[in-house]
């Protein structure tokens, strides 16, 4: 499913790993001309070479850096080719991109598109019109120019990690999180559509400076609105809210799983005691009746839901208990998404194309609109599929373009290891 | 950068915090932003952290971070005098975004049509306006639990593991927001002639759902092998959290080239030629060996120095910070990241400053205060033609503040 919205917009793909190319999907799912270029003869770092690799799917018998979820999950409707940057050539062939663009999305660490020569001062002189959006880690001014991490740094400098977790666990356990992967994706549809309304006005283009480690504190209101309102941190609480009782994951029968059960007010918590059958602990005089009596003995209520729910099955007990007003919810995985009636009734699933693995279920858009139909997907592109119509676009003779494959300017395939 | 969506006149409905999140993206990039409030603020007045910890309709911290620079009136739109105001108000305006139950934003999302038929929607909710799950309850964290990103928290695959844990409280909503202004600023832009409205959702479980971070394509392409990176599978280190002389630094640091790098920065360059830590069936076995040396150097090491020392290497590495510390780290400091603003009857916020910004651009990034409760009621009614004497009719029954 596509939508048209970004349609007539050109967007220039620079980037790797998982946010600039999920942000670059998304612009793809909205209509944009999306043209990934991957590195070459370098594998993109979601390309694995080895077929034992963790990222790579078993099923299929292509190419292990085809067949890697790592990467598909991030690729959809763009076109692909694979160019050798470090070349003359593939510089020539990056200007010739530039110049039928709109906006071009880098994610190298800073100063890197200036060190190989197709920096901004080189993009302006090609195409005036062109958008630059540079999404290093820390930004591109500043002291820490040329830094590098992925999403779950960024997630420790910016106070998030060390509030994760169960209480009085060990920093050393936190768990890694790409929220920032997730949410740098969803920003930069804005950030280009802001590159486009400066045009618009402007009639040229701008050179957005994006901070991964920025955008991600700007989400993180709780923690930031805390410490300017009253100068403390947030203390690691597992599932816990400090005023909400019950507030927690509960175990359900079955090996490792769980319910979220949450219980805001006493409509709730009266609900949730007559699903359980222990109508008692709503009436008033009981401790539990009311919010500061369970507040008052958080880990007593925690424990007698736990000791109920921990032989009941996850999906009746979610039913149960959403039936009679309390929010519930399994921790779902993978299969009972899939399962959910309500995506299904949505139809919210899709199916893609992918060469070497087939038609499979991916999940669908992060939107909808009602009164817009949608168009269909492109197939997932492989390692420079679309070389030679890109470069005849661009105006390249079919001589050109095979001295271009013979020298490894540009290319289809990486040489796997293993 | 400030006036970029000044053009666009916005209105949002339901005082929830995704809607408001969503809002904050035009308010402060110059749109004129309306937020018509419930009668009793919604959630994003009642949410803590509160100001002194004193809970009142103005001390919110959610509030005052995410309404910055907007207008306020409250309306009891369930009402038929309110529901006119509504009709009233949505004329020449670009998009209105309404974060309500089903069956009120279906019924705004009408009103709205027959009052303005240049107007676009945006419904944000948590399952959609349709379907079996369409008025269940639910809050951040049942949220996150549905979309498979909880279940990827899972401390490790021991079956008698501490139970997955989420995120900041919250985080759910914001990124539902931020989904919400993506899409919306999308059909600004394409709509800028308002001769094309659109009609738009934004699901929260499928907003979570579609995001790169679930494990949902990794199942599905490994035929349900695959579902969590092995981040404590013992070739992969150094990756995590480790401790360092004053806190804590985390790699990412056990692929290639980041590993060689890493050798060669705790002064262990031959291990980046040797194949017993190369070959990724033999990197198991030498864990213990490799962090019998990396655990002292670390430990001899402040976490910035550490920071230093890997990011010159190019490792992977960064400090685990709180938020203090990451209010004054250098980077944010000479990037003025940060910003403050002086808020009524609290006094001055430090707040995260731009999303973005221009480059070289020397432009102060300025947040304007979050309004009061309604402190645009009867201006705004007025300007409307509510006389004096119908608005204090309006205020005796409850129906606008």
């Amino acid at each position: 499913m596509a939508y048209e919205l970004l349609k007539g917009i050109r967007i220039i793909e620079l980037a790797e790993v998982w946010a600039g190319p999920t942000a670059c999907s998304f612009m793809g799912d909205l209509g944009a001309d999306v043209i990934k270029i991957e590195s070459f003869p370098r594998n993109s770092p979601t390309r694995p070479l080895f077929a034992s690799d963790w990222r790579v799917s078993p099923a299929g018998d292509g190419p292990p850096y085809e067949r890697a979820w790592a990467h598909l999950q991030a690729n959809r409707n763009k076109r692909n080719i694979a160019i050798d940057l470090k070349t003359s050539e593939g510089i020539d062939i990056f200007n010739r991109l530039v110049k039928t663009a709109d906006i071009v999305i880098e994610s190298f660490s800073a100063g890197t598109i200036d060190r190989l020569g197709i920096g901004w001062e080189s993009m302006q002189k090609i195409n005036d019109q062109v958008s630059l959006i540079s999404i290093p880690g820390w930004g591109v001014e500043g002291i820490y120019k040329g830094y590098v991490s992925f999403g779950t740094g960024f997630d420790c400098v910016t106070g998030h990690a060390i509030m994760r977790g169960h209480p009085g666990r060990k920093e050393e356990e936190i768990l890694g999180s790409t929220h920032s992967d997730a949410t740098v994706a969803q920003a930069l549809i804005f950030a280009v559509v802001s590159a486009m309304q400066s045009r618009d006005v402007k009639n040229k283009g701008i050179y957005i400076d994006f901070s991964q480690v920025q955008q991600l504190t700007t989400q993180l209101v709780s923690l930031y609105s805390e410490w300017a309102l009253n100068k403390r941190e947030l203390n690691r609480m597992g599932n816990e809210n400090q005023f909400i009782v019950p507030h927690n994951s509960f175990p359900v029968s079955g090996e490792y799983n769980w319910v979220i059960i949450i219980a805001e007010d006493d409509n709730q918590w009266n609900g949730l005691c007559e699903a359980l059958g222990k109508e008692g602990w709503s009436k008033l005089g009981h401790k539990w009746s009311t919010i500061p009596g369970r507040l008052s003995d958080r880990d007593g209520v925690n424990d007698a839901i736990a000791n109920i729910t921990q032989s009941m099955d996850s999906n009746e007990l979610c039913e149960l208990l959403q039936s009679k007003g309390v929010i519930a919810s399994a921790v779902s995985e993978p299969a009972e998404l899939l399962a959910s009636e309500q995506l299904g009734y949505r139809e919210w699933f899709q199916s893609l194309d992918n060469k070497f693995l087939g038609t499979r279920i991916y999940p669908g858009l992060s939107w909808s609109i009602n009164n817009v139909k949608s168009s269909e997907n492109k197939p997932y592109g492989t390692l420079g599929e679309d070389n030679h119509d890109i470069l005849e676009q661009l105006g390249f003779s079919e001589e050109s373009i095979e001295k271009f494959e013979k020298e490894s300017i540009i290319g289809n395939k990486y040489e796997v290891k293993g | 950068m400030q006036e970029l969506f000044a053009e666009y006149n916005i209105i949002e409905i339901g005082g929830s915090i995704a809607s408001s999140a969503a809002g904050k993206q035009f308010s402060d990039f110059g749109s004129n932003v309306l937020k018509i409030e419930k009668m009793d603020g919604g959630e994003i007045r009642r949410a803590p952290p509160f100001f002194e910890d004193n809970p009142t309709i103005e001390s919110s911290g959610m509030h005052i971070f995410l309404d910055t620079g907007k207008k306020s009136i409250v309306v009891d739109y369930l009402s038929t005098s309110g529901m006119e105001i509504i009709s009233k108000l949505v004329s020449g305006i670009d998009l209105v975004i309404i974060e309500e139950q089903p069956d009120v934003a279906l019924k705004l999302i009408e009103v709205i049509k027959l009052a303005s038929v240049n107007t676009s929607t945006l419904a944000i909710s948590p399952h959609g306006l349709r379907g079996p799950y369409s008025n269940h309850l639910e809050s951040d964290l049942s949220i996150f639990a549905q979309s498979t990103r909880l279940a990827r928290q899972r401390p490790s695959m021991d079956k008698n593991s501490l139970a997955p844990v989420g995120y900041a409280p919250y985080t759910t909503s914001m990124q539902v927001g931020l989904t919400a202004g993506a899409i919306a600023s999308a059909i600004l832009w394409k709509n800028k002639n308002n001769v094309d409205p659109y009609h738009a959702e934004v699901s929260a479980v499928e907003a979570l759902a579609s995001n790169v971070d679930t494990p949902f394509v990794a199942w599905a392409l490994t035929d349900g092998v695959m579902n969590y990176a092995p981040a404590s599978g013992r070739a992969a280190y150094p990756t995590g959290v480790y401790e360092c002389s004053d806190g804590h630094v985390q790699f990412t640091g056990a692929d290639s080239p980041f590993f060689e790098r890493c050798c060669i920065a705790i002064g262990r360059p031959e291990w980046a030629e040797d194949e017993r830590f190369l070959d990724l069936n033999q990197k198991p076995n030498h864990r213990e060996e490799f962090l019998a040396h990396i655990t002292p150097w670390l430990q001899q090491r402040t976490k910035l120095e550490v920071f230093k020392i890997m990011q010159e290497a190019k490792v992977l590495c960064t400090p685990v910070f709180t938020v203090e510390e990451a209010i004054n780290d250098p980077q944010a400091i000479a990037r003025k990241s940060f910003t403050t603003f002086q808020q009524d009857e609290i006094g001055e916020i430090i707040s995260p400053a731009y999303p973005f910004k221009e480059y070289m651009s020397d432009e102060e990034w300025i947040l304007r205060p979050a309004p009061k409760f309604g402190e645009h009621t009867a201006g705004i009614l007025a300007s409307m033609g509510y006389s004096s004497t119908e608005q204090q009719a309006l205020f005796r029954i409850g129906a606008i503040r």
